[in-house]
């Protein structure tokens, strides 16, 4: 969360604390039956500990936060000897400890998962009755409870208060407070404070349920969403396979060129379409946390580089395409990703750079653990588009001259050298562009 | 008279499987279809001639095509008929390892070389 939304959430604090009376009386599980003014119910010391619960709630963002806010900084501000809070687990009877201050291990351990459908226990009562318990000694406790006998440290004086926390649509779990003895129950003010404050840590909780959820929905629409982009990508290529095939059988009997022609962009189309196909696959496969599979095996990068240009170098005449290379270029990689990453970058340097000075392709395998394959031409990157160059879509937006694919050539390109553990390096100063691959010769050796 | 030499091709989609069909057909073959494995076998066990290859897609509705692999392969009339894989999924290769299959192709196809794995598995035979 942002400063400025903090600073709203204080501005709303101590708007809270000026209905503080009209809220008290108001809830649902107040006990206070009258209608009291904010100076009537909070004495200086009382105000001064609200003010100090209320800002360290509004200042919790992360769960961890807002529990630790609502447990030990709640606890603290009240001067509790122990302060707990159990939270409902979904729809279920069962309530897990999610944070606690003051008690010792052992006892934590013992009383981590509750169940409302177990022995009764103060905090289970307090839920299952939706109201406050107030047990105001040891005598008390084992009076009401008498199976506890056993857990307790014999002539230990405490009281305990076992608040619900109640948001606006439901119980979600409980706040348990020890104090020592030198209070007691009697006083309306201490009940009261307690009850605003549970009720406030209840605001809390479940202002941080609704982002978790809503959280959690958009996570698994974004999951369906792209799930769907997959299956969709996947049943695209069988009706593009048909096109394909029927096109080149049409190709193949015929030689009317007036025919051959048009079956020539059917093709030459359809292939583009199965391009975007496959990087739309590995798009989501990347977003879907499934990384880049690689079959790795002996290859070969010289042989392999050189097949890339070639292709490319019939569609482009009008570009010198160079390869220079030194050194062994041999390693443990997979040949066809290979592949398509020095056909996305040669292509890449092709549609966006300029034809006098050409491109080329330098193999460096001088170092014994690594090989380094540089793509260099004639060109510039835009300064504001070269740090986000890998970034899905990045060149979309402003369309780059002579783009024709989806935006997520040089994204996969990337994926696909981190998947080997390896890098890009990307560099375009005083019109030359270069992308400099380095790629580990052997799987599951790190970069330096 | 020369006998043509018979070509299974199994594939869902009827698009597909009739253009191999055609293609195969205009380049010497007789292609027989069938639309997922179960009928595949069914044709094998029907008096179908023996094709020299089986072209499958792998994933098709009734039986896929790593259930038909099980299936030919038990019957030793059937498990020497080389099956060369056709498939749009991406990772096939890892499926196809464990198949003990003739060779893959991926979709959309390179129709040079289904022709010229299919010339050297029909010579052979």
């Amino acid at each position: 969360m942002d400063c400025l939304g903090r600073e709203k959430r204080r501005q709303n604090t101590h708007k809270t604390l000026r209905g503080i009376a009209e809220m008290t009386t108001s809830q649902r599980s107040a006990c206070v039956p009258v209608r009291l003014t904010t100076k009537e119910l909070l004495p200086n010391r009382q105000s001064e500990r609200l003010l100090r619960i209320t800002a360290a709630i509004a200042d919790a963002v992360k769960r961890e936060e807002v529990f630790e806010a609502v447990v030990d900084e709640v606890g603290a501000a009240l001067g509790a000897l122990t302060a707990a809070l159990w939270m409902l687990r979904g729809e279920t009877s069962t309530l897990d400890l999610a944070r606690a201050h003051g008690d010792e291990d052992a006892s934590r351990h013992r009383y981590e998962h509750l169940s409302l459908d177990g022995p009764p226990l103060p905090p289970t009562d307090a839920i299952r009755r939706s109201a406050p318990l107030w047990i105001s000694s040891q005598e008390q406790l084992l009076a009401e409870y008498p199976h506890l006998a056993g857990t307790v440290t014999p002539g230990a004086t405490y009281r305990i208060a076992c608040l619900p926390v109640v948001t606006a649509r439901k119980t979600v779990g409980v706040l348990v407070f020890t104090f020592d003895t030198t209070g007691s129950w009697g006083s309306d003010d201490d009940r009261s404070l307690l009850l605003l404050v549970v009720r406030y840590a209840g605001q809390a909780l479940e202002l941080l349920l609704l982002l978790e959820a809503e959280k959690v929905s958009r996570a698994n629409t974004l999951r369906l969403n792209e799930m769907l982009t997959g299956m969709l990508g996947h049943d695209l290529r069988n009706p593009l396979a048909a096109i394909i095939t029927s096109t080149r059988l049409a190709q193949m009997r015929t030689e009317d060129e007036r025919v051959g022609k048009p079956l020539s962009r059917i093709i030459s189309s359809s292939a583009r379409m199965g391009r975007m196909i496959d990087q739309l696959l590995d798009f989501t496969r990347v977003r879907l946390g499934a990384g880049m599979t690689l079959r790795r095996d002996r290859v070969a990068l010289t042989p392999l580089v050189r097949q890339v240009m070639d292709e490319l170098d019939d569609a482009h005449p009008a570009w010198t395409l160079r390869l220079e290379e030194h050194g062994d270029t041999h390693g443990t990689w997979d040949g066809d990703r290979l592949a398509q990453v020095f056909s996305n970058l040669v292509a890449n340097g092709l549609q966006h750079g300029s034809a006098e000075g050409g491109l080329t392709v330098t193999i460096d395998g001088a170092a014994a653990d690594r090989v380094r394959v540089e793509v260099r031409n004639r060109g510039a990157i835009p300064d504001d588009l070269l740090p986000a160059i890998f970034e899905p879509l990045a060149g979309r937006s402003r369309r780059l001259a002579g783009s024709r694919g989806l935006g997520l050539g040089l994204f996969i390109t990337n994926e696909i050298v981190r998947a080997h553990g390896g890098g890009i390096v990307v560099t375009s100063r005083d019109g030359d562009t270069s992308f400099a691959v380095t790629l580990p010769r052997e799987q599951g050796a790190e970069l330096r | 008279m020369t006998t043509l030499h018979p070509v299974l091709i199994v594939d869902d989609d009827e698009d597909i499987r009739e253009s191999m069909m055609d293609f195969l057909q205009d380049h010497g073959y007789a292609p027989v279809g069938a639309t997922n494995g179960k009928d595949a076998l069914e044709k094998l066990a029907g008096g179908l001639r023996e094709p020299c290859v089986i072209i499958m897609d792998l994933m098709m509705p009734v039986m896929d095509g790593l259930t038909f692999r099980d299936e030919q392969l038990r019957h030793p009339d059937l498990a020497r008929i080389p099956v060369i894989v056709v498939s749009a999924f991406r990772e096939a290769a890892a499926v196809v390892q464990d198949m003990d299959c003739a060779g893959l192709i991926a979709k959309p196809l390179d129709l040079d070389e289904l022709l010229r794995v299919v010339r050297g598995l029909c010579s052979a035979a």
